[in-house]
């Protein structure tokens, strides 16, 4: 063993094996389903209670990361809340009579809207039929004659009059093709103007004296006609009133029985009765739009769709509350919206074309909806919070919203409002409109904050099979056999980068069981085995890993400087983690440090070039600090360093590489070599304590494959923070490499360690006089801090004997 | 009226079976009205079915032309009493307008039917223009109601002179029948009863009616007449619908709903004033034949 190995973290502490011994199942067919995600208590709490209080305002927003099951838990929860709880009553629209733009909303118990419907529809049939059935009975055609007869009678009467009159006179009543005249007469043929004018003068002046005081009695009898007119009108329309009432009485009586426990719709039903009489010519036609117009454009229309009846909320099949996911939550799709058709290049609405949104259909019950996809829909967002700040869902347009637009549409009545709606999204979503949006709080005061990660305890170990055999379940997969279990229990930590937690990302667990029932179905196995989710899992590793193999190319072929032998001073294998899409993986970077006398200041290169990342930038300056803290707390830090990632062209964020570059810069300055065999991740603070980082896992194996591509040497590894050695759960190869010598993991809990590790020399603690102990790290370090402080006091002090020589000539 | 045309064809062969059609000619006297274009394309499908000639005539009525010479004459429009004075120009203009109007009419009733159909303007009197040269196997129809109607002493000799007529008369209606209101003959002990009640089967039939026949008379004549309708419609109409009257109530007639009442020109039922109060009144079109 060597010097390095005997330090090194064990093997076993490198990945946490599931304990198979627990579980007292050989598959999970053998295991009961999970009701709820594992891990999600608080979430669950919250709901509960958000869902069991019925003020208003207390609507729900379920927090956590993509994944985790948010949806499915909500939509769980809510469904078997919602079934023990009543249907809530049918909606429909209806057309107002008085105000046709207005229509109507009624409210019927569950079922009997669309029972209405059906009812109203029948009702206009046997109107069709027993209308016209009444108006062409002998007895409507006799009376309706006699009323004519009458009307012409009166009219003959007072032209018979005038004609007997004239007839006295020898006068005629000509009939013309646009109204009357008078004329002077002789055996029954108009008198010829020769005639005439053979008369004497006195005869003339007679017949057109005469003819004068005729055509001023027509005139009056003329003038009278519309009267009479108007008076046979209203004797017709009596008739008419009288007839339908007596066709359509029964059948309106009994509709208006079967909904006489329904006040509104008896109300509505009234209305109807009285629209029939009033309109009951539009029950002698076809039933269709008369207007030649309509006929030479194709439309279809009729007067009679104004019985109809818009069923908008028909809740006859529901069992229990509804429970409403809108997956597409526009404005329309929430709020409803009111439809169009295109007739005779016009557009037109009317009740009918009322449809019914989201909010409608969940009266009563629950709606689910994504918060991300509801910001996103332009004005969605304020027709949600208007609909449940007023607790009624209001039917407009966005134009009518906007006023955009002023022409006439309809207003339908407003619906009233009971739902619960539940929003899902990430937090910072929920944090910001906590933040920006003052109406939130107050519409939304339930958080349901699900957690992305539960404690890998041994109960909860056995909830996660349970919840694992759920999944293949409700899958369709084949059961996990007790190693696949423990297999992707272990993955669990993994994908958490913590071997004491478990992911409750259900999403990536389920589809890796997915994936891993693929391969089992490939390899004709019965269940779902440990190889097939390892399997899984490297071809996953596999398909995304073209950007990895081309960083160890690069490094392979000598593109990337890395060196894995020998010792260097001042330059260093730093650790960092590549992100690509979805995948990440780690690899090496070369990071070195020069210095030189100056003023106390470490220039970040990346930092000089805007590459750098405030957080990265702020270790930096951390170290700075602690170098400056360290060896020369009474002295002016005389030092000019350099810091560099080498051969990185991309911003660099984050505050891993800030203790490598610590150690690179005391290398530099202590002139010791590092062991190029070791790579270093971990951040510093100011009194060179080693704190923990991200993505150690992939950090250490992607080293691993750098230094397997470059050939093993038993003195290659990792030096990490001892904080993190809790969330190694890394690859068996790398596992096995270490326990078989060929590569080391180290933990540190101080630059000290660190250093001394990386170079085989003593840090160095100071003695009780402060001194370093000699040939330490620190004492290389002070003693060149402190040749550099005398090297540049003695060139201050020069050039200010020279300034103050030549001052002093000057003076002299 | 139309009818689908394997219907027409096979009405058509049935009544080339027959020895004779009832009418050969069918004189229309035109005006440009809408009921007379209904009416004109009625008796378009009657000739032919009938195979019978249709000829279309628009009277230029002398009176009027007198009137115009008259300078006291004045015309009041029948709705507002609107006056105005009358030239012989306006009723030039007029007929003109009337008779293109009414040739038009004719040619698209003659087409859609396909029958030959010709077109005369004739000046003169209605009487002599229209019934001049009329014959028993010719139809007169007058579609202009309001000539016929008008209670003027005009119109009552137009009246007259149909009346009195060789050729069987149809007499435009005012009003527009429903689809269903039947055909009714008037079946009494009148002359010509048969050939009447013959006519009306086949206008039924033609225009898909139902047929009323009012039996007019006491109960044993009625029973005796009962047996003369159905043997006399042995031939033409499958089902017909009988009513009894007992003495001859124009007024109760004239309330009957129907399509069309057919009555023969020698009606015992009713003296010749009784018939024209009874044409008077009457809403629906009359078909007098003789």
């Amino acid at each position: 063993m060597t010097e390095l190995a005997r330090t090194a973290l064990p093997a076993s502490t490198l990945y946490t094996q599931c304990d198979l011994s627990q579980f007292t199942f050989d598959t999970t067919a053998d295991v009961e389903d999970l009701a709820y995600f594992l891990g999600q208590q608080r979430a669950l709490d919250a709901i509960r209670m958000g869902v069991g209080i019925k003020q208003q305002g207390f609507n729900l927003y379920a927090l956590g990361p993509p994944g985790v099951g948010k949806q499915t838990i909500i939509s769980r929860f809510v469904a078997t809340h919602a079934a023990h709880a009543a249907a809530p009553d049918d909606w429909v629209y209806v057309n107002n009579f008085g105000l046709p733009h207005k229509p109507l909303a009624l409210r019927l118990p569950q079922g009997r809207g669309g029972r209405l419907q059906r009812d109203m529809a029948r009702l206009v049939q046997e109107l069709r039929a027993a209308v016209p059935a009444a108006f062409e009975s002998d007895a409507y055609r006799t009376q309706m004659q006699e009323i004519e007869q009458s009307s012409k009678e009166k009219q003959e009467h007072a032209f018979e009059e005038i004609k007997t009159k004239a007839e006295s006179q020898g006068i005629t009543l000509l009939r013309t093709a646009a109204g009357f005249a008078f004329a002077p007469v002789r055996d029954g043929s108009v008198m010829s103007p020769a005639d005439f004018e053979k008369l004497p003068k006195s005869e003339q002046e007679r017949f057109e004296k005469n003819i004068a005081g005729l055509q001023a009695e027509l005139r009056r009898v003329i003038q009278k006609i519309p009267e009479w007119r108007g008076e046979t009108q209203e004797k017709i329309d009596a008739l008419n009133a009288e007839v339908a009432k007596a066709a359509v009485g029964f059948l309106l009586e009994r509709i208006q029985n079967d909904y006489a426990d329904l006040p509104n719709v008896v109300v509505y039903l009234n209305a109807v009765h009285r629209d029939v009489i009033a309109n009951v010519d539009d029950f002698r036609g076809n039933g269709e739009d008369a207007s030649p117009l309509a006929h030479a454009f194709g439309v279809r229309s009729s007067p009679l769709q104004r019985y109809e009846v818009n069923v908008v909320v028909d809740n006859g099949a529901t069992q229990g509350a509804p429970v409403v996911y809108e997956d597409h939550p526009t404005y329309s799709n929430l709020v409803g919206r009111i439809e169009h058709v295109a007739m005779m290049g016009a557009l037109i609405t009317d009740f009918r074309l009322i449809k019914s949104g989201a909010l409608h259909r969940a009266n009563g019950g629950y709606l689910i909806l994504d918060a991300l996809k509801l910001l996103q829909q332009p004005y969605a967002w304020d027709g949600l919070k208007r609909a449940l700040r007023s607790a009624e869902v209001r039917i407009e347009s966005l134009e009518q919203m906007l006023s955009l637009v002023s022409t006439l549409s309809l207003e339908p009545e407003c619906i009233p409002l009971n739902v619960k709606v539940v929003l899902f999204g990430d937090r910072m979503l929920y944090y910001m409109l906590y933040q920006l949006d003052p109406d939130f709080p107050e519409l939304f005061k339930i958080a349901a904050d699900f957690d992305d990660a539960v404690d890998r305890t041994p109960e909860n170990t056995q909830m996660y099979a349970r919840m694992l055999a759920t999944l293949a379940r409700q899958h369709q997969l084949q059961p996990l056999t007790r190693a696949a279990v423990g297999r992707v229990i272990e993955h669990g930590s993994r994908l958490i980068s913590d071997a004491a937690k478990l992911t409750s990302h259900m999403r990536s667990i389920t589809d890796l069981l997915c994936e891993a029932d693929y391969w089992r179905d490939e390899a004709k196995r019965t269940y779902l085995d440990v190889m097939d989710v390892d399997r899984a899992i490297a071809a996953r590793e596999e398909r995304a890993g073209r950007m990895r193999a081309l960083h160890l190319e690069h490094i392979a072929r000598g593109t990337l400087l890395i060196t894995t032998r020998g010792e260097r001073v001042g330059t260093l294998n730093g650790l960092s983690v590549i992100g690509v899409g979805d995948n990440e993986f780690g690899g090496p970077v070369r990071i070195t440090a020069v210095v030189r006398m100056g003023e106390g200041e470490v220039i970040d290169i990346e930092r000089e070039v805007e590459l750098s990342g405030p957080i990265h930038s702020k270790g930096v300056l951390i170290l700075s600090s602690y170098l400056g803290a360290t060896f020369s707390p009474e002295r002016p830090l005389s030092l000019s360093a350099s810091l560099v990632f080498e051969q990185s062209y991309g911003e660099i964020e984050g505050d891993s590489a800030s203790a490598t570059e610590l150690y690179a810069l005391l290398s530099a300055l202590a002139e010791a070599p590092i062991r190029q065999g070791l790579a270093v991740t971990g951040s510093v603070n100011q009194f060179g304590e080693i704190q923990a980082v991200g993505g150690v896992n992939e950090k250490i194996e992607g080293y691993f494959e750098v230094c397997r591509v470059q050939g093993f040497t038993g003195q290659q590894g990792v030096v990490i923070p001892a904080a993190n050695v809790k969330n190694l759960m890394l690859r068996a190869d790398v596992v096995a490499a270490v326990r078989e010598g060929k590569f080391h993991v180290y933990a540190v809990t101080h630059v000290d360690e660190g250093i001394a590790l990386l170079t085989g020399i003593e840090a160095g603690a100071r003695a009780a006089d402060g001194v370093y102990p000699a040939g330490t790290i620190n004492a290389r370090v002070e003693a060149r801090l402190l040749r550099m402080a005398e090297l540049r006091h003695e060139f201050s002090s020069h050039d200010k004997d020279s300034e103050d020589g030549e001052d002093g000539g000057e003076s002299d | 009226m139309s009818f689908p045309a394997t219907t027409r064809i096979a009405r058509m062969a049935k009544t080339a079976a027959r020895a004779t059609d009832p009418l050969r000619r069918i004189v229309v006297s035109l005006d440009a009205s809408e009921n007379s274009v209904v009416l004109l394309q009625t008796v378009a499908t009657w000739a032919a079915h009938w195979r019978a000639q249709l000829a279309g005539v628009f009277i230029e009525d002398v009176n009027l032309l007198h009137l115009s010479g008259f300078t006291f004459a004045r015309e009041f429009s029948a709705t507002f009493a609107r006056e105005r004075a009358i030239t012989g120009d306006d009723i030039e203009r007029r007929w003109r307008a009337h008779a293109a109007q009414a040739r038009r009419t004719l040619q698209h009733a003659a087409g859609a039917s396909g029958v030959e159909a010709t077109f005369d303007v004739v000046r003169g009197s209605l009487e002599s223009g229209v019934f001049g040269g009329v014959q028993h196997h010719d139809l007169v129809v007058m579609t202009d109601a309001t000539t016929w109607r008008d209670a003027n002493c005009i119109g009552c000799a137009v009246r007259r002179t149909a009346l009195s007529s060789p050729s069987s008369v149809l007499l435009a209606g005012s009003v527009t029948a429903t689809r269903t209101a039947p055909v009714v003959c008037l079946f009494d002990h009148s002359a010509g009863r048969t050939s009447a009640l013959q006519l009306a089967a086949q206008i039924a039939d033609i225009e898909r009616r139902p047929l009323d026949v009012v039996l007019v008379g006491d109960e044993p004549t009625c029973t005796k007449l009962e047996i003369e309708v159905a043997m006399a419609l042995e031939e033409f109409a499958p089902g017909y619908r009988i009513t009894r009257m007992a003495q001859p109530d124009p007024a109760q007639l004239r309330y009957h709903a129907c399509s069309m009442m057919v009555i023969p020109a020698q009606c015992c039922s009713m003296d010749e004033r009784a018939l024209q109060l009874f044409a008077r009144a009457m809403t629906q079109p009359i078909l007098v034949v003789k």
